[in-house]
């Protein structure tokens, strides 16, 4: 049994936008040639801007959203290649928990039923024994049984995602892909959540893609770390490699402006210029140039594409000055001050 | 030095049928000229509507209960007929919202929109508007101002837009700021370009503001001051480095210590029991007891006022006058 | 009193509208009770036509010397049953339509929605004018399958939009990706979704059909005598508008209360369900 459970190569998933009456039909690559592996048992952080990609590259892994071209193999099957009936067991084992806006719950379906139709859709348990697998997981995510019968707009926030979770979780699947499962959550109610992830994958030995958009977030779950910019991957690494030393100037300005509740760290951040560029026309050479901070930035980076290749540590960066990464700045581990200090 | 704003127990309610929220229910601050507060809390604590209500821009079923005082320079907002207070919003308190693009009219170019509010307030020409829009639109760090101006919000991207909402918002040169959320839709690399134009244009006009977020983060970078809200009411109010060092609030205490940190990784995240209760019910005594690790009988009884911890620290907290009750 | 209820009974022309519709479907229901003659009784030839409305007459007598009022109210009856079963008809086959086009997409949404457009295209009065006069003995029940088979389109466009929409919501692709079908899917998760619009459309549908009826009875191809009609009753008192109008004026008014008792009922029930406006 290979170690590796995901293994995406070259994947590209292509939109294309209705021209409407007089424009043209364009083209964007939300998904462009990203080739990742997850292994058994890991939790690897997806982390990117709007426009990354990454809420796309997850749907495509699952098969919600079909590629263009590209393979991805789970636990050695080619995913894209099953018949319908094979895709339909295949999904027993991997899951999606989305973002809670509370349009991942149909509101017209108490929680319970929502928990309750993975089993019955396949097969797992029916009538009261279905029952008591639905109370069995609301309390193994932290709810009340008694909310079977509520509605999702009954439910707080960080409820209505405990359900998502009891939903993902009924099948018992491996493989779990959290897209932004935290996003909308008070930070009170998102450490609950957090934690509760953190023990289902030790409980249950889960296997996570962990998509976000904070970076805080990210590093206290994840083993591993990929970058995402304008629908490429940018740099992979072990998240505490990543965290102490990034070696992609996105990485570094990532890092460098998410903020942390500390005065004291004294705060330069790595500004970026500029907006973010359109999607539909991605700058030539290195999609990240026209706003790269690097001070080595020349002519390379706006003739060619750098090419993801391989450092030390297992970790993986496109950049052409990767070997003289920018520092980011008054950077360093802080202590947590304690309580009482 | 007087303070710029005088905030005196504010109370604002929303009624529906028979129940009343209280959505701030006792606020008091003060902003003093050119400095950043910072209003700090999760969702329900009453932030957003304390913002509303300063600029009396609460309406029907909500209300600012009487008795409530808010104060700029010298004279209450309560009590200004509406054309004095439209004079002020925008002319000398202006605010900006979270979302820009509904905040943004779909159908008027960023620069009729800029234009409009300039000439809301001062008798100008529309040429020297124009002129005037597109000198701000640059002031907010936006390239060719001069063709930007003729577009539409949605040809703008999320940050674009926000600098269009604060380019609008002081184009009056307004005394004060209210920033709600103003960075929380925004990619995190957008959001540290917004947060240092604010800081930048704020040293540049003088302008006091107030910063109101739910991420400490952020506010830890652009305060001078900070307040912290829960149950409608302010349960600490400090200078940053003071609140940061050592936070008074056990509320305050667990937020520090639930909050995933970027340059450290804790094993396992602090959890706050419970749930923040709702407007229509708060707790008796102080709000947080139900989920304070520290709560004795005193505290479900009388509601502490903010209690003064010198040098430059506040909290509405009992364990202020008895910090032996404080358990390990 | 539930969220919806208040929401409902928040405007006074809703509550209108729900008072009307009442109303009338009660009266229609207990109308064999409620007569106070037989609406297809010639009371008294000799001397009983074209009375004036009284107390015995509320709304006076025609030619046959027949109550009107009677023939009135049994004439709810008539209208609001064809109109309430052909409505029931066309929701069921325009939801079907809008339901299947919309959860497949592709060839069939095209094909589905080409053949709309086409049935789009025929004048609808003209073509039931055509069938129901070429077909003499259709009686009541065909007349509501006719009807019902003509008045499926809005019903269709609707769904299917609607179909479209829920499709980008997040718990539709947490549905798929636990390995539903598209029946189930269909059935469980889209339909209670679109209870709200088609609820809407059948009650504002139901005004539509029971002008529609009307006209095709005051055409003399629709409800035949000696059954009431409000149509047919209008088309009678149609010569004697002059010297006794109170037989084309009360059916009259009993549509235009009827139509747009349904029609406020309509916008206040879309309004109430919308979560858009919560």
């Amino acid at each position: 049994m290979s170690s590796l459970l995901v293994e995406i190569e070259h994947l590209v998933r292509e939109f294309r936008t209705d021209g409407g009456l007089f424009g043209k039909r364009l083209t964007v690559r939300a998904v462009d040639g990203v080739s990742l592996a997850i292994g058994r048992g890991e939790t690897l952080g997806l982390v990117g801007e709007s426009g990354s990609g990454k809420t796309t590259l997850g749907r495509v892994i699952l098969r919600l959203l079909e590629p263009t071209t590209g393979t991805v193999r789970f636990d050695g099957e080619d995913v894209f290649g099953l018949d319908r009936k094979a895709l339909r067991a295949l999904r027993r084992r991997m899951q999606i928990v989305f973002q809670d806006s509370s349009g991942s719950l149909n509101p017209r379906m108490t929680v319970g039923n929502a928990v309750r139709e993975p089993l019955v859709v396949h097969g797992l348990a029916r009538g009261s024994e279905a029952d008591g697998r639905v109370a069995a997981l609301f309390r193994e995510v932290g709810l009340d049984p008694g909310y079977v019968t509520a509605y999702p707009h009954e439910l707080s926030g960080g409820q209505r995602q405990r359900v998502g979770i009891a939903r993902a979780l009924s099948v018992e699947p491996e493989f779990i892909v959290l897209d932004e499962p935290v996003s909308a959550l008070d930070v009170s109610v998102q450490a609950q959540v957090l934690n509760l992830l953190a023990d289902l994958k030790e409980r249950r030995g889960l296997t996570y893609l962990f998509i976000a958009h904070d970076l805080a977030v990210v590093r206290h779950l994840a083993d591993r770390v990929a970058v995402m910019y304008l629908g490429k991957l940018v740099e992979s690494a072990a998240a505490e490699a990543l965290y102490a030393a990034p070696l992609h100037p996105y990485t570094t300005s990532l890092l460098s402006a998410a903020p942390a509740p500390d005065p004291a760290v004294a705060r330069q951040r790595v500004v970026l210029l500029g907006d973010a560029p359109s999607p539909h026309a991605p700058p030539p050479g290195c999609v990240f140039h026209p706003r790269c901070p690097h001070p080595l930035k020349s002519d390379i980076c706006r003739d060619e594409l750098p090419v993801l290749h391989k450092g030390e540590g297992g970790r993986w960066v496109a950049c052409h000055y990767a070997h003289e990464p920018l520092p980011v700045p008054g950077h360093g581990s802080t202590s947590v001050p304690a309580p009482g200090d | 030095m007087n303070p710029l704003l005088k905030v005196r127990d504010l109370r604002t309610t929303f009624t529906i049928g028979d129940s009343v929220a209280r959505a701030v229910d006792g606020a008091s601050f003060d902003l003093f000229p050119g400095e950043t507060l910072g209003l700090v809390g999760e969702s329900g604590c009453g932030k957003t509507v304390m913002a509303l209500s300063i600029l009396r821009l609460i309406e029907d079923p909500g209300e600012i209960v009487a008795g409530s005082v808010i104060e700029y320079e010298g004279a209450n907002l309560l009590e200004l007929s509406p054309r004095e207070l439209r004079r002020i919003r925008g002319g000398e308190i202006a605010m900006i919202f979270q979302e820009p693009t509904t905040s943004l009219n779909p159908v008027l170019t960023v620069g009729a929109q800029i234009a409009e509010t300039l000439r809301a307030h001062e008798e100008i020409s529309r040429e020297e508007a124009r002129h005037r829009s597109v000198g701000l639109l640059d002031l907010v760090g936006i390239p060719d101002p001069d063709e930007r101006a003729s577009q539409y919000p949605h040809q703008l991207s999320g940050g674009m837009q926000q600098r269009v909402m604060i380019a609008m918002a002081l184009s009056c040169e307004p005394k004060i700021l209210i920033a709600d959320e103003p960075t929380t839709a925004l990619d995190v690399t957008i959001q540290a370009q917004i947060l240092e134009l604010l800081a930048a244009l704020q040293r540049q006009l003088g302008m006091a503001m107030i910063f109101i977020t739910h991420d400490l983060g952020v506010v830890a970078g652009i305060a001078d001051r900070i307040a912290v809200m829960y149950g409608g009411q302010i349960i600490e109010e400090a200078t940053t480095k003071s609140l940061f060092r050592r936070a008074a609030h056990p509320y305050t205490e667990a937020l520090l210590q639930a909050a995933p940190r970027i340059d450290a990784k804790a094993d396992r995240l602090s959890v706050i029991p419970g749930a923040v209760p709702p407007a229509t019910a708060w707790p008796a005594g102080c709000r947080f007891h139900p989920r304070c690790p520290h709560a004795w009988e005193h505290c479900s009884g009388a509601v502490p006022d903010l209690l003064p911890l010198p040098p430059e620290h506040r909290a509405r907290c009992w364990l202020v006058v008895e910090p032996h009750r404080r358990r390990a | 009193m539930s969220r919806f209820t208040q929401r409902l009974l928040a405007r006074r022309r809703t509550v209108l509208g729900l008072v009307l519709v009442s109303v009338l479907c009660v009266a229609a229901a207990l109308a064999p009770w409620l007569v106070p003659y037989d609406p297809t009784a010639q009371l008294d030839l000799a001397g009983g036509q074209y009375l004036d409305p009284s107390v015995a007459h509320p709304f006076g007598t025609d030619f046959y010397s027949r109550d009107l009022f009677s023939r009135v109210l049994y004439g709810s009856r008539i209208s609001l049953t064809v109109a309430f079963l052909s409505v029931l008809l066309s929701v069921t086959i325009g939801t079907a339509v809008g339901l299947i086009a919309g959860l497949a997409g592709g060839a069939v949404d095209t094909v589905l929605m080409r053949l709309v457009d086409a049935a789009l295209a025929i004048p609808r009065v003209f073509l039931l004018i055509v069938v129901l006069a070429l077909w003499e003995g259709v009686g009541l029940w065909g007349l509501i399958l006719i009807l019902g088979l003509t008045s499926w389109i809005d019903a269709s466009r609707i769904v299917r939009g609607e179909v479209l929409s829920l499709k980008t919501r997040d718990f539709v692709t947490a549905a798929r990706a636990t390995g539903i079908g598209a029946r189930r899917l269909a059935w469980s998760h889209l339909l209670p979704n679109l209870a709200a619009p088609i609820i809407v459309t059948a009650t504002l549908g139901i005004g539509q059909i029971i002008l529609t009826e009307a006209a095709l009875s005051y055409l003399g191809i629709g409800v035949k005598p000696p059954m009431p009609s409000w149509g047919s009753i209008i088309a009678e008192g149609q010569q004697t508008l002059g010297s006794a109008p109170w037989v084309a004026t009360f059916p009259g008014i009993a549509i235009v209360v009827t139509v747009v008792g349904f029609g406020l009922l309509g916008d206040g029930l879309r309004d109430a369900l919308d979560p858009r406006t919560r």
